[in-house]
């Protein structure tokens, strides 16, 4: 039976460039005996040492230990940046988030010590629309995790929006920005990432990049259906009536002009001319909404909430009374200090001093 | 009695390994993070008197296959967002192999988390603190003295023992 020493040789050798294992002792803290010995079962590896070795050959740690797929592994995809003129597709904070990413699996690994199964989700756009029902924008997140399965995470720290799947859990995680046009982009993009299974590790970059463009169909088609576009007398539409649709479909003026173009071969006039201006100055300067409430301001502030999904919250909640965890995790959750987080959990009984000298004989 | 790596910096800060050593009274056993942790400690300036915890606690445990497993999702326990993956890893060793080895010990951690995530396993936990009070009852120090120890890890940011704010506060924890 292969052994953890038989697995970390196995990817040594798989190494490009390849390294020698004194480099790599070294690198990880070991002498190069202690080093051979260990990968010849000859000695064990400390927790420390195999949690370095795991990330210096580039080894899920579970299965450096087990041989097996980690049934808590993350899967990531994320929404690239997209030049408009130059056609390139780029992350340029994935480095700066991977730490944000890794504190959202941790919640959730936390939470869940039994791993989830992802739904069988359906594929089209359509039908996605049919199961979150009419006016599902303005509560996406809301009906994303009611009829699909699918969290939705806000927090100001993330560049740009990923979707994850961590232990057969879907998340999506967005950056809390105020701009409500951009996130449900972000959300209906990375909704398609899901539904489409683009979470697959080692991807090489031009099925990236194809994923990246499938996406973005996909989420064009879930907030701009072609039929209901084109059911638009474009030519003729006036401001007011621009303003009503942008704030119903939940999209900027400048997506909805994008989308016309790719569905008219061009820009109808009042779109192109709004386009070129920030969606909240047609909004303020013509929606006619009746309401007491600054709805345009409630959707921004909405937009711009940290936010997990409180069956996360309720299972820290839980956890932390159990003892089972600190807790940090629901603080960092909730945007606080954890000193500041006033929820019930256990007391740690002390040794007594009697009962320590008679255990030590002293 | 097991301890982390706190606690050993604890008693290198204070020069009084040969205290730990006393105390210890040949029940020291140490799993092998800590050990790793412990000698990387004693290569920063005012620890090198850590090299002394090998004689105290002799050869490290390591963790089996299984206790690996059981290390990782302990691990998982006490993480806190922000911590990088090896943080947590001496505490998380110390517990499973405890755990799944049935030893009956001591684990001595000034970790609030790892003595919350220990106990909750069933295994007793004691701090530094306890451990200075102890050898204050057993007349290896006087209060004078421990009250400098008290005073020299405080300004090393290491703490103080619980409601201990100043001496007269101390005379009264002291006896407790």
């Amino acid at each position: 039976m292969a052994t953890i020493g038989d697995r970390a040789l196995q990817r040594l050798k798989e190494l490009s460039p390849p390294s020698k294992q004194g480099d790599v002792a070294e690198s990880i803290g070991m002498t190069a005996d202690a080093f051979s010995r260990a990968l010849n079962g000859k000695r064990q590896f400390s927790s420390i040492e195999l949690a370095r070795l795991a990330d210096r050959i580039d080894a899920d740690l579970h299965w450096l230990i087990t041989g097996k797929l980690d049934p808590h592994r993350v899967s990531i995809a994320a929404r690239h940046d997209f030049n408009h003129e130059t056609g390139q597709r780029t992350i340029p904070g994935r480095a700066g988030d991977e730490q944000t990413l890794a504190d959202i699996a941790l919640a959730y690994r936390q939470a869940y010590s039994e791993p989830g199964q992802l739904p069988d989700w359906p594929r089209s756009p359509a039908s996605v629309r049919a199961v979150l029902g009419n006016g599902f924008v303005r509560p996406f997140a809301d009906r994303l995790e009611k009829d699909l399965r699918v969290e939705v995470v806000r927090v100001t720290e993330l560049s740009t929006a990923y979707s994850l799947t961590i232990g057969g859990r879907a998340v999506i995680a967005v950056p809390a920005t105020g701009s409500w046009f951009r996130e449900n982009w972000d959300i209906a993009h990375e909704l398609g990432h899901l539904t489409m299974g683009h979470h697959d590790d080692d991807l090489n970059p031009s099925d990236a990049l194809q994923h990246e463009a499938a996406a973005n169909a996909f989420a064009a088609e879930l907030l701009l259906p072609a039929a209901e576009l084109k059911a638009v007398a474009w030519d003729l539409i006036g401001d007011d009536e621009l303003a009503a649709l942008v704030w119903e479909w939940g999209v900027s003026v400048d997506a909805l002009s994008r989308r016309l173009c790719a569905l008219l071969g061009y820009a109808p006039n009042n779109v192109a001319r709004w386009a070129a201006h920030p969606t909240q100055r047609l909004l303020r300067s013509h929606l006619r909404i009746e309401s007491e409430l600054d709805e345009i301001t409630g959707r921004m502030d909405a937009a711009s909430q940290r936010r997990f999904p409180l069956s996360v919250q309720e299972a820290h909640l839980e956890l932390i009374a159990s003892g089972a965890v600190s807790r940090a995790t629901l603080a960092w959750m909730l945007g606080i200090d954890a000193n500041s987080l006033d929820v019930d959990a256990p007391e740690v009984p002390e040794a007594d001093v009697d009962d320590l000298a008679t255990a030590l004989g002293l | 009695m097991f301890p982390d790596n706190t606690v050993l910096i604890n008693f290198a800060i204070i020069n009084r390994m040969d205290l730990l050593e006393k105390l210890a009274n040949g029940n020291g056993q140490w799993c092998a993070t800590v050990a790793g942790e412990c000698a990387e400690s004693a290569e920063y300036p005012g620890l090198a008197a850590l090299g002394a915890a090998e004689e105290i606690f002799g050869e490290p445990l390591y963790p089996s296959p299984a206790e690996h497993q059981d290390v990782q999702v302990l691990r998982n326990q006490l993480a806190s967002p922000g911590d990088p993956p090896t943080k947590h890893l001496g505490e998380a060793e110390t517990v499973a192999i405890i755990t799944r080895r049935r030893l009956s010990c001591f684990f001595v951690t000034d970790d609030r988390d790892a003595a919350r995530l220990a106990t909750q396993n069933g295994i007793t936990v004691t701090t530094t603190w306890r451990l200075l009070q102890l050898a204050h009852r057993k007349k290896t120090i006087d209060a004078d003295t421990l009250w400098g120890y008290v005073q020299t890890l405080r300004g090393n940011d290491r703490g103080t023992p619980p409601g201990v704010r100043d001496r007269a506060a101390f005379d009264k924890w002291l006896p407790t």
